[in-house]
């Protein structure tokens, strides 16, 4: 939904804040141009108490160094991150500082305690390009020597700081001498690109985050990324004019980052999944498929969909619909590539879509602002912007051929890594319908229970399942006792310690394989066996999976010759399950930490059976 | 004849002063800023090379113009600016005469 600056502006000068934040959201997601990214932070700051109070003193600080000049990212890390949520407080490294001011350890990058460093390099860094006498070896010496100098810079980061750091990868020129030939030679600039971002990406979620700026650059053009002129002029690393690309793209990496992508597609029907209204034109008489160029489009888009739903966005349906007459053609239309079963809640109605949005965040156990409600419709969009301002909207206002781009360039679906998980989201959904139905008939819920013939296996992770231990910190609001996170490195110095160990949970079930759905961190000492964090997605909630769980812990925690367990638990909106958790098992309170017996045998009988394959 | 061409050249002028004007007081977030052909950019509080590449780009949005990287260099005086502007303004409209 197209936003103007004015009306957060003056939404923010009235006091209306919920109505600034969702102007906000809007905006970030818009390509704003360096002045109004600059307007934007100037507005905020202006009112900065007002946002310290409503982000509840969430804070972030972001470092942000590089080989040119930054302030056009300076400016647009402040609105991004308080559209998810959190204040945050920027650190500028002086000009070119990416060079020196990390090696360090008295600087003031260091004692700014960022959380997050965004090390701002690109192509126009690359000085000594490979020539067409080297050879494949000296050619991969050369792109060696360029990692080893930003590894040595890393390595200093991180043993100065515990800031997570985010690094550009190089962008594809758009000088190409070998012409026509540059994809053939290993020594044309093309290609020597291509190995430099290749040796970056091995260190993916290691020790550092890529931010893909060759990406952006590659779909705005790369003629239009760097203009020359800047370069020369104040050593822009890209183009003013292309900070909206470079904008959108860092917005996707945040959220990941930040647990903060989206998780639910919720489409409209009529004129945004077919051309036509279904329940005027019936299903011979919706545009969708070869009848013509715009249903041929419409059928693009929902392939586009089932692609998002393969990497692990769940679908829903809110439309004005009679609810028979809209799943129609997902039944029975010849060239309807959506199918039924690809859609995990459905709200067909005639009341407001709002309404139908809560009903489907609180069906798919999810809150509001994991959701993405795209409508063709200005005036629906802007119901459920006013109503619910945690909602990201997408008003499709282009050509239905566009549609795919209207949502694919704001990355909002984009994760931080792709884990075996997010493959069988949609499948773990159908039992969790199941269960609904079985707990609202309590009498059967054991039956049903026992049905499932659950089987869980408790285990100290390896290495490889850290990036998804990783992301259900990050993810998980509801069964999460205190917000605590850590990032992949962090997690395997855990792994090294003597005293900490990482649990991780498997469950499946005779429909699902539900992968890796819960973990903890925890630590030994003083004849305690405290619970550091401990995460479980709602997918698996009222299993009495936790139960389950909380027996292995009973059981560690003796072995190690331990007389409690303790945690601290925080609590939030969104923990409940948590709380109602701690209520049923006697947990004691004291000065904010919980702790129960070892002695304790009173959990659940639990329908699980343990097993030592996942 | 030479009066008014001198009239149009002055109205041009204020034309092109008022436009800077405008966009300089969005750039710096100023909107009771005002500024004379003879300041520079070091007179006015906040005008930086970020202000003046945010100028440049406004500039050449609004007039559909480019400045090469020599000129963005040259810009000392406001009345600099103005006159590069207005040459760079009358190129245009010979070229599309032509």
């Amino acid at each position: 939904m197209k936003i103007s600056l004015e009306i957060f502006s003056t939404a923010l000068k009235a006091g209306q804040v919920p109505t600034a934040w969702a102007a906000l959201r809007a905006l970030v997601l818009q390509p704003l141009t360096p002045m109004q990214w600059q307007r934007l932070t100037r507005l905020i700051l202006e009112h900065q108490e007002t946002w310290r109070q409503f982000t509840e003193d969430r804070l972030l600080r972001v470092a942000v160094i590089g080989t040119y000049t930054t302030r056009m990212i300076t400016d647009l890390i402040l609105p991004h991150l308080l559209a998810e949520g959190s204040w945050a407080e920027i650190q500028e490294g002086d000009y070119g500082s990416f060079e020196t001011e990390p090696l360090s350890p008295g600087s003031a990058l260091y004692s700014f305690k960022p959380h997050f460093m965004l090390v701002a390099t690109g192509v126009t860094d690359v000085r000594e390009w490979p020539k067409p006498s080297d050879s494949e070896d000296e050619i991969e010496a050369l792109a060696e020597s360029v990692i080893a100098g930003l590894r040595t810079r890393w390595n200093c980061i991180k043993k100065f700081s515990s800031a997570q750091i985010i690094q550009h990868n190089f962008e594809t020129p758009a000088t190409r001498s070998l012409g026509h030939q540059e994809g053939r030679y290993v020594h044309s600039a093309t290609r020597y690109i291509e190995r430099l971002n290749k040796k970056l990406w091995e260190h993916e979620g290691d020790q550092i985050r890529v931010l893909d700026v060759n990406l952006a650059a590659q779909y705005l053009g790369a003629k239009t990324w760097l203009s020359p002129r800047w370069y020369h002029h104040s050593k822009h690393g890209f183009d003013p004019s292309a900070t909206g690309s470079y904008s959108l793209l860092f917005g996707g990496l945040w959220r990941a980052l930040l647990g903060r992508t989206r998780k639910v597609l919720v489409c409209d029907l009529d004129n945004t999944l077919w051309g036509g209204v279904i329940g005027d034109d019936g299903l011979a008489g919706i545009e969708l498929g070869t009848v013509s160029a715009k249903g041929e489009a419409h059928a693009a888009f929902q392939r586009y969909i089932i692609t998002l739903r393969q990497q692990g966005t769940l679908l829903a349906v809110c439309s004005k619909n009679e609810l028979e007459i809209a799943q129609e053609p997902f039944e029975k239309h010849p060239e309807c590539p959506l199918k039924l079963a690809d859609f995990s809640a459905w709200e067909c109605g005639w009341g407001v879509k709002s309404t139908g949005l809560k009903k489907i965040a609180q069906r798919l156990n999810v809150g509001l602002d994991s959701l993405v409600f795209i409508d063709d419709n200005p005036a629906e969009c802007a119901e459920v912007m006013a109503a619910l301002p945690e909602v990201t909207v997408i008003h499709l206002d282009a050509d239905p051929a566009d549609f795919i781009r209207q949502v694919d360039e704001l990355y909002l679906f984009a994760p931080l890594d792709l884990t075996t998980e997010d493959l069988g989201r949609a499948q773990s959904l159908l039992v969790a319908d199941e269960l609904r139905i079985a707990i609202s008939q309590s009498d059967t819920l054991a039956a049903y229970l026992a049905s499932l013939q659950m089987q869980a296996a408790i285990r100290d992770v390896s290495i490889q399942d850290l990036p998804r231990v990783e992301q259900l910190f990050k993810k998980t609001n509801q069964f999460n006792w205190n917000g605590q996170t850590w990032d992949k490195p962090q997690l395997d110095a855990l792994m090294q310690s003597s005293s900490a160990f990482i649990l991780a949970v498997w469950l499946k079930d005779r429909h699902a394989s539900h992968g890796l759905v819960s973990c903890a961190v925890l630590e030994v000492h003083d004849r305690i066996l405290e619970i550091k964090n401990w995460v479980m997605s709602c997918r698996v909630f009222s299993r009495t999976l936790e139960d389950c769980i909380l027996r292995e812990l009973l059981q560690r925690a003796e072995k190690h010759g331990c007389i409690e367990i303790q945690a601290v638990f925080l609590r939030t909106p969104k923990n409940g399950y948590v709380s109602a958790f701690l209520d049923r098992l006697g947990f004691e309170e004291a000065n904010g930490k919980y702790s129960l017996s070892v002695t304790l045998t009173d959990t659940r009988q639990c329908p699980i059976t343990l097993v030592d394959q996942r | 004849m030479q009066a008014v061409l001198s009239n149009e050249f002055i109205r041009m002028n204020n034309d092109l002063l008022d436009k800077v004007i405008s966009i300089l007081r969005e750039v710096l977030g100023q909107p009771e800023l005002m500024i004379t052909e003879a300041m520079t950019a070091s007179d006015v509080e906040g005008w930086d090379s970020f202000a003046h590449i945010n100028l440049i780009m406004g500039l050449e949005d609004s007039y559909k113009i480019q400045f090469s990287t020599d000129e963005i260099g040259r810009m000392g005086k406001v009345a600099d600016l103005i006159s590069l502007l207005q040459g760079k303004l009358q190129q245009k409209a010979v070229v599309n005469e032509d």
